[in-house]
């Protein structure tokens, strides 16, 4: 199991340790702060892995040679 | 050949303008406090990742695929579905010739904030001295020259704004996307410093998890999702229209809604720890002081001013212009949408409809600028928003997920996009989504039949929709396009 798979759980306990051991409210700030922030960085993770990066100026053509189909199947296999 | 956007961070900054408005201050924070605190982040996440997301990127897969404006969109589909994608186009401008007045308002306030002239009892400068407000919807009264001014300016802004249509969006949102996160993020940190600030931040965030079991909770959040994230105005799907051939969507999608989201965050930040300030200096409780809506802009954020210890005025200009910049490409992003649909369907030149669309839109405003404009506002804004977008939502919905099919879109996302899309997308588009859409238009339909909204005659909202639907179906039937 890598690092990144234990992200999501370790933010979790974490949150669920802030509420019983500080104030509720803290935990949902953190929680809040997590999820969108947490969405975002992974969001642009994904797309600075494609061929040409962010920017899709410099990315080639989508067809069958591309490249965003490796970066699909590396996608698939995280999500799988 | 097809205007193309300069670069994919010119359109998903467009896309998060478009979405991120003033709603995202004054509606936001004040629904979550409503509605379970803290605990309400847990069904607003589910709506967003649930529909929020997935109407985003059946927006834009539409758009992109069939390269053109709503109703072009819809007629590619089919031609007798032209008329939702008028429908949505004429919802957005009818909504954007309001929304424009309220900008103008903005205007107006932060011309004021430089000498704080509001004075101490700021509720009676807002609706006598600057609105002007008549005793009732019947007493339309006269133009009120400084509000004609503002509308004036917010429409010569958004000519300029769409001058070159998504070459001048792409270098416009540049400086309209940021700006309003710096004058946010200001406002925020000025805002947990003040004293009482804590209070106001507990009252937000404290989470009440039974409000959890309350169906009317998810309702809202789900609602709030929609609303917020300019889905059934038609704009991502000309926006999406403008993307070369292999330009993601669903990551766009997922960048736009979390953007989106925690804006709407950080905003409850800057308004609850405001709101604690205000609690304590007037010795009431935050539930006291809470407000949404116009009337946290316009009265009780220039009161909170008011008690700065230091800086009021430049305060007061910070928070007017984060307005008006949080607007402004939402109110551009509306009429972009009505003028791509104009040029598609009437191959008129873009200058021209550029002019056509801003001079009808600014006509069509006169009527929020008089003594009882305010209410005119509030009547057709609960009309339009409660069932004018909700029906295009569910219209959406329902003829991508089961006439064009939602595989054979998701199955194009797909083939574009940097991630991939299973079959839940698919259940979302054609059960969960239209399920919350039809709940929220019945229970809507079920109040309005109990009793008309706020008082008002029942008829003049119904009298609106209804003129609307007719010019859509008018419009998709009248000039020529490619689709003909």
């Amino acid at each position: 199991m890598s690092i990144r798979n234990l992200i999501i759980p370790l933010a979790l306990i974490i949150i669920v340790l802030l509420y019983f051991l500080t104030e509720p409210w803290i935990a949902m700030l953190v929680f809040g702060f997590a999820v969108l922030v947490g969405g975002l960085i992974w969001a642009f993770h994904i797309a600075v892995k494609v061929p040409g990066g962010f920017d899709e100026r410099a990315r080639p053509e989508a067809t069958g040679d591309s490249g965003l189909s490796q970066v699909q199947r590396e996608t698939g296999r995280e999500r799988g | 050949m097809r205007e193309r956007w300069d670069s994919r961070s010119a359109f998903v900054l467009a896309a998060i303008g478009s979405a991120i408005g003033l709603g995202n201050v004054w509606r936001f924070p004040y629904i979550a406090y409503q509605n379970g605190g803290g605990a309400f982040l847990i069904p607003y996440f589910v709506a967003m990742i649930t529909a929020g997301i997935p109407l985003l990127i059946l927006e834009f897969g539409l758009g992109h695929k069939m390269s053109g404006s709503a109703p072009f969109s819809f007629a590619r589909i089919a031609k007798r579905y032209e008329w939702i994608g008028w429908f949505a186009l004429l919802i957005a401008f009818g909504i954007v010739t309001y929304y424009a007045v309220i900008m103008g308002w903005c205007f107006g306030y932060l011309y004021h904030a430089f000498s704080l002239a509001w004075g101490k009892d700021v509720s009676s400068f807002f609706y006598k001295d600057f609105l002007h407000l008549s005793s009732g919807i019947g007493e339309i009264g006269g133009i009120n020259p400084h509000i004609l001014i503002g509308l004036a300016l917010t429409w010569i802004a958004i000519y300029f704004c769409i001058i070159k249509g998504v070459k001048s969006v792409g270098r416009v949102v540049l400086i309209t996307v940021p700006l309003p996160w710096l004058c946010l993020i200001i406002l925020a940190i000025r805002g947990i410093t003040l004293p009482g600030a804590l209070e106001g931040i507990k009252y937000y965030l404290t989470p009440n998890f039974a409000a959890l079991t309350r169906p009317q909770v998810w309702l809202a959040a789900y609602a709030q999702i929609f609303f917020s994230l300019s889905i059934g105005f038609g704009i991502m799907i000309a926006y999406a229209s403008y993307l070369p051939k292999n330009s993601d969507i669903n990551n766009n999608a997922v960048i736009t809604g979390f953007s989106n989201c925690l804006t709407s965050y950080i905003a409850g930040f800057a308004v609850f720890s405001s709101l604690g300030y205000l609690a304590l200096m007037t010795k009431k409780s935050v539930a006291d002081v809470a407000a949404g809506g116009p009337g946290l802009a316009f009265i009780s954020y220039p009161t909170i001013i008011n008690l700065l210890p230091f800086g009021a005025a430049v305060f007061g200009v910070i928070f007017f212009l984060m307005l008006l910049t949080l607007g402004i490409d939402s109110a551009f992003s509306l009429v972009e949408a009505a003028v791509a649909g104009g040029m598609d369907r009437w191959r008129i030149s873009r200058k021209v409809t550029n002019i056509a669309v801003c001079v009808i839109g600014f006509l069509g405003g006169l009527i929020y600028t008089t003594d009882a404009g305010l209410y005119i506002l509030d009547v057709v804004d609960h009309f339009l928003s409660n069932f004018g977008l909700v029906l295009v939502g569910l219209l959406e919905c329902l003829i991508i997920g089961y006439v064009l099919k939602a595989k054979v879109l998701r199955e194009y996302v797909n083939s574009i996009s940097e991630f991939r899309l299973g079959p839940a997308w698919d259940f979302s588009i054609r059960f969960l989504t239209p399920g919350v859409l039809i709940l929220l238009l019945s229970l809507n339909l079920i109040e309005r039949i109990k009793s008309p909204y706020g008082g008002y005659p029942g008829w003049i909202g119904w009298v609106v929709l209804l003129l609307i639907f007719i010019i859509a179906l008018l419009f998709a039937r009248i000039g020529r396009s490619d689709v003909d």
